[in-house]
């Protein structure tokens, strides 16, 4: 069995011990005697990103292109892409071609590896929130939102640059992320909560009367959450576009009409009889605030007694916000 | 429709004001055809509005104009004179420093300055509204002035930052065109922050100024290699409170 100690490459070793400075001057030293055995050490399948970028400017003066593996090649190619570097981009112009898996588990070592060192450098960061950005996008890799939304906060309460990393949180297009970022609604750090209550756009609508008891608020988005996850939607609203973005919003329609939908990226998530065209119509017709409370209380009572839902929904609507209202005042 | 203390009003009586062919009435001129309900206490609330927003697409061709460069957050750049860049990219006005002084410089000396789209819209709305009001009650109003996107807004800017549902866009508005199927590693092109102009045209850092089919274009050239889905011009519209600055307004001058 191996252990942690001999899965480290010579060069992270080396790093670990040594300052940047030295370790780039010791490569370099090694690479103009021995370009070959300087390439097998980056070619070392234990080797992290972060180490990886750190001499990429070696690489380049000592011209080692053509000795990488295609790991390493395609890391290169990622960084040109992220850092617009055309002159790198120009270097890597005969190297092998990744297949989109290959290309998806280099992707996976740079994010793995590289947020160890996350605010190595500003360049740096930029590749990590390409890489990211990659996983998420192109090969809809969900399992590595955990890390995304740990980065986020930790970033944030750096005062560094987040606003890509949001991006790729919101773009997984998937509620999860927000049952994710709500952990840190009962942060003892009050830049967490504050970050935490804009991500999930949690206003005073939604808190009602928590009064900012931290525990507390963490448990109402729960409840919130769970009561409206099945409907909820993708906006495709971000920081770029809104200082309050509400990526998810409920689908009053769906939550009215108890149809879950499949997925919260889905343009047309159901089909509809004409009975519930017939009722969303005048649905549509009452006050905002009515909306609300009908598809609420739809909600409960489709989850408590079904049949006793089937007759409320063939009531008239004004019947159906009586009966809501006296329902919510019996609740009180 | 146009409402003056509850009552409609015909508005050509406010529209004679304005030259031909000038923003101003255009902007009247969809008001009033528009289903929504544009509400004033006063014709000078009114007129203050259609004030600002001329100075908004001003400030709009002022920075169009300007050398400001277009640059990520990362790679933003200001004048060291009158800002501390930020880490997070953002801009925070320096101690001392006049903020109607360093909003200026970003139009005197724009080549020294660096942002995004969205960024650009902010010192866009300050620029206008120092085009408005008199530099003294501008340092008054935003003591303290940190440009970094919609970010961290000012408490009085507050409203620019919010995108609301409009029935109709006005010129002076700000909109957004998403970008759904953009390139993962040019998450810049997302989408663009627009100023509307007027005429049909738009302005975006950046981009420049066009009309909606050309800005759509640019932001689908810069779609991932299996995009299906176009860029478009989102349906609701970013503005600042006009009333709250009116009122502002009339207390400086009745102060003045």
């Amino acid at each position: 069995m191996m252990n942690n100690r001999q899965m480290v490459s010579y060069l992270d070793a080396y790093k670990s011990s040594h300052d940047i400075d030295q370790l780039k001057k010791t490569f370099y030293s090694l690479g103009e005697k021995d370009r070959k055995r300087a390439a097998a050490q980056l070619n070392d399948p234990n080797l992290t990103f972060p180490t990886f970028y750190t001499l990429l400017p070696e690489i380049d003066t000592l011209d080692l292109y053509p000795l990488l593996n295609l790991r390493n090649t395609t890391a290169c190619k990622v960084c040109s892409k992220a850092l617009r570097n055309e002159v790198l981009a120009e270097h890597l112009n005969t190297a092998s071609q990744a297949t989109n898996e290959q290309n998806y588990h280099v992707l996976k070592w740079m994010f793995n590896t590289g947020w160890r060192e996350d605010g190595f450098s500003n360049q740096f960061d930029q590749v990590l929130d390409v890489t990211t950005a990659l996983l998420i996008k192109k090969y809809k890799d969900q399992s590595i939102l955990p890390t995304v939304v740990n980065e986020i906060f930790e970033r944030n309460r750096k005062g560094y640059y987040i606003h890509d990393l949001v991006w790729c949180f919101y773009e997984t297009r998937n509620p999860y992320a927000l049952k994710l970022a709500a952990r840190y609604l009962r942060s003892n750090n009050p830049e967490d909560v504050k970050l935490a209550s804009e991500l999930l756009h949690y206003t005073s609508e939604e808190e009602e009367e928590i009064h900012g008891n931290p525990e507390r608020k963490y448990e109402s988005y729960l409840n919130w959450f769970q009561e409206n996850q099945p409907y909820l939607y993708f906006t495709g609203e971000n920081l770029q576009c809104s200082s309050e973005p509400r990526a998810f919003k409920v689908d009053l329609d769906a939550k009215y009409l108890s149809k879950k939908r499949l997925s919260a990226s889905q343009k047309k998530p159901y089909s509809l009889t004409k009975f519930e065209q017939e009722k969303l119509e005048q649905f549509h017709q009452t006050k905002d605030s009515d909306r609300k409370l009908l598809a609420k209380y739809s909600k409960q009572i489709y989850s408590k007694n079904p049949q006793q839902w089937k007759e409320w929904m063939h009531a008239d609507i004004n019947q159906q916000v009586k009966y809501a209202k006296g329902q919510g005042r019996e609740a009180q | 429709m146009i409402f003056i203390g509850n009552q409609q009003i015909d508005v050509s009586t406010i529209s004679s004001g304005y030259p031909a062919g000038s923003v101003e009435r255009e902007i009247l001129t969809k008001m009033n055809a528009g289903s929504e309900r544009y509400e004033y206490s006063t014709v000078a609330q009114l007129q203050f509005e259609l004030k600002l927003r001329r100075e908004i697409i001003n400030a709009a061709n002022e920075l169009y104009r300007s050398r400001m460069a277009f640059k990520v957050f990362r790679d933003s750049i200001c004048n060291p004179r009158y800002w501390n860049r930020m880490n997070d990219g953002g801009f925070s006005l320096k101690e001392g420093v006049r903020p109607s002084e360093a909003i200026q410089d970003i139009f005197i000396n724009s080549s020294l300055y660096g942002t995004e789209c969205a960024t650009a819209m902010v010192i866009v709305y300050y620029k206008a509204l120092l085009n408005v009001f008199p530099a003294n009650q501008f340092d008054r109003m935003f003591p303290k002035i940190y440009l970094m996107n919609w970010h961290q807004i000012d408490p009085l800017l507050r409203e620019i930052g919010l995108m609301r549902s409009v029935s109709d866009f006005l010129p002076g508005d700000r909109l957004y065109f998403m970008n759904p199927d953009v390139d993962p590693t040019t998450p810049e092109w997302q989408g663009e922050n627009v100023i509307d102009m007027g005429n049909g045209l738009y302005y975006g850092h950046g981009i420049g100024k066009y009309n909606a089919a050309v800005i759509i274009d640019a932001l689908n050239q810069n779609r991932k290699e299996d995009a299906d889905e176009s860029a478009y011009l989102m349906d609701s519209a970013g503005r600042p409170n006009f009333k709250k600055f009116a009122d502002l307004y009339e207390r400086g001058l009745a102060a003045a």
